[in-house]
């Protein structure tokens, strides 16, 4: 049992630190359908992978320059208004409908980013005076092309909306807001994909100590299942943050691809069974 | 033409690659991972020495629909000295949750160092959110404990 999870969050750690997400899509069903583990541990341990994953990598990502803080932090400001938003309607809006809603929205992002499967590098960007005022630029050396890469973004309002709506759903439902981040900065902002996932993990991190303190009031937060899973996700994205420096932006993205296309789907199904 | 990077560089300050800022919180990720992660292995540790090792293997608990008492950050602390181990690896891994917070407050400080007002003012919000979130989730607030 101990061995499972531990095994299991090494898995979702690696996964979660290359492609920006929290690992919750891997780490809810494995600890509820394989290990049978009631389902309000299962969150809050989650919650807790969310921050191992962003943590445990994001030392390594704002080091090498991949992380740029500046974007992560002013984004954030949308992403907890958001939440809070989320929060405060939450009796308002039909979960059925706000999950097919943002599955169709997902599966449209999946096909949306098929067209651009081969594009390394975003190259030169329409100019945006709101992402000149807020200095939304940078620059890393990628090891993949041996060769530094200057970027800038642009696209700050739609990307700024999409945050929002990020915020909203992980107020809502408590879940997914590292794909929506990642899809924000990636087809929006159009920043470097390595960018986009490292920009997106150390975010998710923020977002999820928010609302950390909550799960473990509530009881949520079970040492026994906790504790294997901070370990795992720890060291999984400890080594997912030295793999993902080495794959290009192309195969990052042709990772990302089938998970949103599996969340996608996941989510629309979810919508339609619930009462 | 210029392009946008060139007209970018031209508004950016001087001193705008914060070199320093990057290696502090950097440095802060990592002690605060590392040491959660040893306070959550001597948990575990403990665990091994008082309950031996079947206490990893079935995990029995967990699936009874029994809640754990240590909601708060008084019921942990008090449960630390003598050492529970369950209590050890909760304080592990409220070290791990505070991690970005302390990350998040480092970087409003060296805006502020920086003289980067416009960032300070955006990173403390951020900041004031994440303190929000710990009041509201009663870590903080006695009287669940």
């Amino acid at each position: 049992m101990f061995f499972a999870i531990l095994f299991m969050s090494v898995a979702a750690g690696v996964g979660g630190a290359i492609l920006g997400l929290g690992g919750g899509i891997i780490i809810v069903p494995a600890l509820t359908l394989l290990l049978h583990l009631p389902i309000r541990y299962a969150i809050g341990a989650s919650i807790v992978a969310v921050i191992a994953t962003s943590s445990g990598a994001a030392a390594a990502y704002i080091r090498d320059r991949l992380t740029n803080l500046r974007i992560g932090i002013a984004l954030e400001v949308m992403t907890t208004l958001g939440a809070l938003t989320g929060a405060s309607v939450a009796g308002w809006v039909s979960p059925r409908w706000l999950y097919i809603v943002f599955g169709l929205l997902l599966a449209y992002s999946a096909f949306a980013l098929l067209g651009r499967l081969q594009m390394e590098l975003p190259g030169e960007v329409p100019y945006d005076p709101l992402a000149a005022r807020l200095r939304f630029t940078g620059e890393y050396y990628d090891q993949a092309l041996g060769q530094r890469v200057p970027y800038t973004a642009t696209g700050v309002i739609p990307g700024g909306a999409m945050m929002y709506l990020a915020g909203i759903f992980s107020g809502l439902l408590g879940i997914g807001s590292g794909l929506f981040k990642v899809l924000a900065m990636d087809v929006a902002m159009r920043l470097p994909m390595k960018v986009s996932t490292s920009t997106s993990n150390f975010m998710i991190g923020v977002t999820a100590a928010a609302s950390a303190g909550v799960y473990f009031a509530r009881g949520d937060v079970h040492p026994l299942v906790a504790a294997p899973v901070a370990l795992g996700v720890l060291s999984g994205a400890w080594l997912g943050s030295r793999i993902m420096g080495q794959l290009r932006n192309t195969t990052i993205r042709k990772l990302f691809i089938p998970v949103l296309a599996l969340v996608a789907v996941g989510m629309i199904v979810r919508g339609i069974q619930l009462p | 033409m210029r392009t946008q990077l060139d007209a970018i560089h031209a508004v950016r300050a001087p001193a705008d690659d914060n070199g320093t800022m990057r290696a502090v919180v950097s440095a802060l990720l990592r002690y605060g991972v590392v040491f959660s992660a040893l306070v959550t292995l001597v948990g575990l540790g403990l665990l091994l020495v008082q309950v031996g090792p079947k206490a990893f293997v079935s995990m029995p608990s967990i699936r009874a629909p029994e809640t754990t008492d240590l909601t708060s950050l008084r019921a942990v602390l008090g449960e630390l000295v003598p050492p529970e181990p369950e209590a050890v690896m909760d304080a592990g891994i409220l070290l791990l949750i505070a991690t970005p917070a302390v990350t998040v407050g480092t970087a409003a400080i060296s805006f502020a160092l920086e003289k980067d007002w416009l960032y300070m003012g955006i990173t403390t919000f951020v900041f004031a959110m994440l303190m929000l979130g710990f009041a509201i989730g009663g870590g903080i607030i006695p009287g669940k404990s």
